[in-house]
């Protein structure tokens, strides 16, 4: 039912309120880090298989420090891998020269890329859920402050993170009570769906405008507005993040499955 | 005429800390009218003692819940003024205007939009630059007083109405405002909940101003009641004289 995927949406979130080494480091070394692990992990060549692999340690150790279940993570991935693979099946077809041979079977380049775009794929997307079940939403966008995020941005991310929930719990109400007065209870048919999506928009726009009103009334003005104080990242933090960060280099620069 | 820019930075936005108490409220002939044309409030006059509670009955569409909004700002008059104790509701002091005033909305869905209800109730304080630290005592303080602790940590997805209710008034609560506006707080209430609400309402020091459509609720609660018809006043009377009705 639409009304449980409102709560699956912050199911990630509700995982950062655990107390593990992981959570207890500031947000601005996960978001370094992550942003780091990134900007790595997308800068291999894209026929380099072996030297996105050893990154895999990453999201292992994290999740297993942080206590994240991996399925949940996984399933979530699986949403995004038709896209991925579309990309990549499109280089399997194109880039059909043989790179090397395997066991009798000529292995292409457009295989290799197809491989190397889903590694990093899984691997960035990973990145980016564990930062989110790890870390408190208000604590990101506070973080994200600090690193000077132009505002709009923020705000952008912090508007999405609100309204998505009201637009789902909206769209569930409108299914059910499409469903209670349809004929078949087999979802919503065609000729109807215009009718549907539009005044899912327009009911959304009301609902949003009235918690938006709430907002205000509680003191919410613009993004920069009146965020927390708080403290700065501790010794232990920056040491954390430096070793990190030097590892995903050192790994980037001396690609050790290579040296093997 | 709806308010959606943001309130200016430069006014102050912290109170002293002796400013605690109810304040009083006047109203000086105001008319609202949205970009349409229509007027849903047209020249009302209305003054609060600090510390009154006055009931504002209507039947759908008089105006109760514009009012409500003028009040914080969220709608501003075309004409006449508003003031909350010295404060003017205008642009220029709306960071202090919601302070001083909170604003119960009708359904609790609109106010509750976290994923938890501490987030939700910890929105407030922390947009008025409260430390992380203070927000957590503010919060735990507003919870316990309302008997919601156990709530903390949930979903406001997984709530019942009642306790839904009581979660949107601890969000407003816990910043300690002067004014309180309640917009139909006892719809989507069984009678164990509406009575749990009327316990919580006796408890509270602020100038209130109740907006129902229900006559006999707002002679329990009130010391005035006023009544809206077509955006304008056409009673107002203490809640003990004779018989409310909505005209």
């Amino acid at each position: 039912m639409i009304a449980n995927r409102v709560h699956d949406l912050y199911v990630l979130e509700n995982l950062s309120d655990k107390d593990t080494p992981i959570h207890r480091l500031h947000p601005g070394v996960k978001i370094l880090a992550t942003f780091v692990f990134i900007i790595v992990t997308v800068s291999f060549n894209r026929y380099d298989v072996l030297g996105v692999v050893p990154y895999f340690l990453y999201p292992t150790l994290v999740m297993s420090l942080a206590e994240i279940p991996y399925k949940l993570l996984l399933s979530r991935f699986l949403i995004a891998l038709p896209f991925c693979a579309f990309a990549g099946v499109t280089n399997l077809l194109l880039d059909r020269q043989t790179a090397f041979v395997l066991g009798g079977a000529a292995v292409s380049f457009g295989l290799l890329s197809l491989i190397t775009i889903l590694l990093r794929a899984y691997l960035c997307v990973m990145a980016v859920f564990l930062l989110i079940a790890t870390t408190p939403f208000t604590s990101l966008t506070r973080e994200l402050r600090r690193f000077h995020v132009p505002a709009v941005f923020i705000l952008l991310i912090e508007m999405i993170y609100r309204y998505i929930g009201v637009l789902v719990d909206e769209a569930s109400s409108m299914s059910i009570a499409y469903k209670l007065r349809s004929v078949d209870s087999k979802g919503i048919a065609m000729k109807h769906m215009g009718s549907f999506v539009g005044q899912l928009a327009i009911r959304s726009m009301d609902r949003g405008e009235r918690i938006y009103a709430a907002m205000m009334c509680r003191g919410y003005s613009q993004p920069t507005h009146g965020h927390p104080s708080h403290s700065g990242p501790s010794i232990a933090d920056i040491c954390v993040c430096a070793v990190l960060i030097a590892a995903f280099l050192l790994l980037r620069v001396f690609p050790v499955l290579h040296m093997l | 005429m709806h308010d959606t820019r943001k309130p200016k930075q430069s006014v102050e936005t912290h109170e002293h800390p002796h400013e605690r108490g109810p304040v009083s409220i006047d109203i000086n002939n105001i008319t609202v009218k949205y970009s349409d044309g229509t007027a849903p409030l047209r020249d009302i006059s209305l003054h609060l003692n600090a510390g009154e509670t006055v009931a504002l009955i209507g039947s759908n569409g008089a105006g109760k819940t514009s009012l409500l909004l003028a009040l914080v700002g969220i709608l501003l008059p075309e004409k006449g003024s508003i003031a909350i104790g010295d404060v003017p509701v205008d642009k220029e002091h709306m960071l202090t205007v919601r302070r001083k005033v909170g604003l119960v909305f009708q359904n609790p869905d609109d106010q509750l939009f976290m994923p938890k209800i501490y987030d939700d109730i910890a929105f407030g304080p922390r947009n008025f630059g409260h430390g992380e630290e203070e927000v957590r005592e503010k919060v735990a303080a507003v919870l316990s007083a309302l008997g919601i602790s156990h709530l903390s940590n949930r979903s406001s997805l997984k709530l019942s109405g009642g306790e839904k209710r009581v979660c949107a008034i601890a969000s407003v609560l816990v910043m300690n405002p002067r004014v309180l506006l309640f917009d139909e707080p006892t719809a989507f209430l069984d009678r164990e909940a509406k009575a749990r609400f009327l316990g919580i309402l006796a408890g509270l020091g602020q100038t209130r101003i109740i907006a129902t459509h229900d006559p006999d609720f707002a002679k329990t609660v009130a010391d005035r009641v006023v009544v809206l018809k077509d955006g304008r006043i056409a009673r107002d009377s203490p809640a003990s004289e004779g018989s409310v009705t909505l005209l």
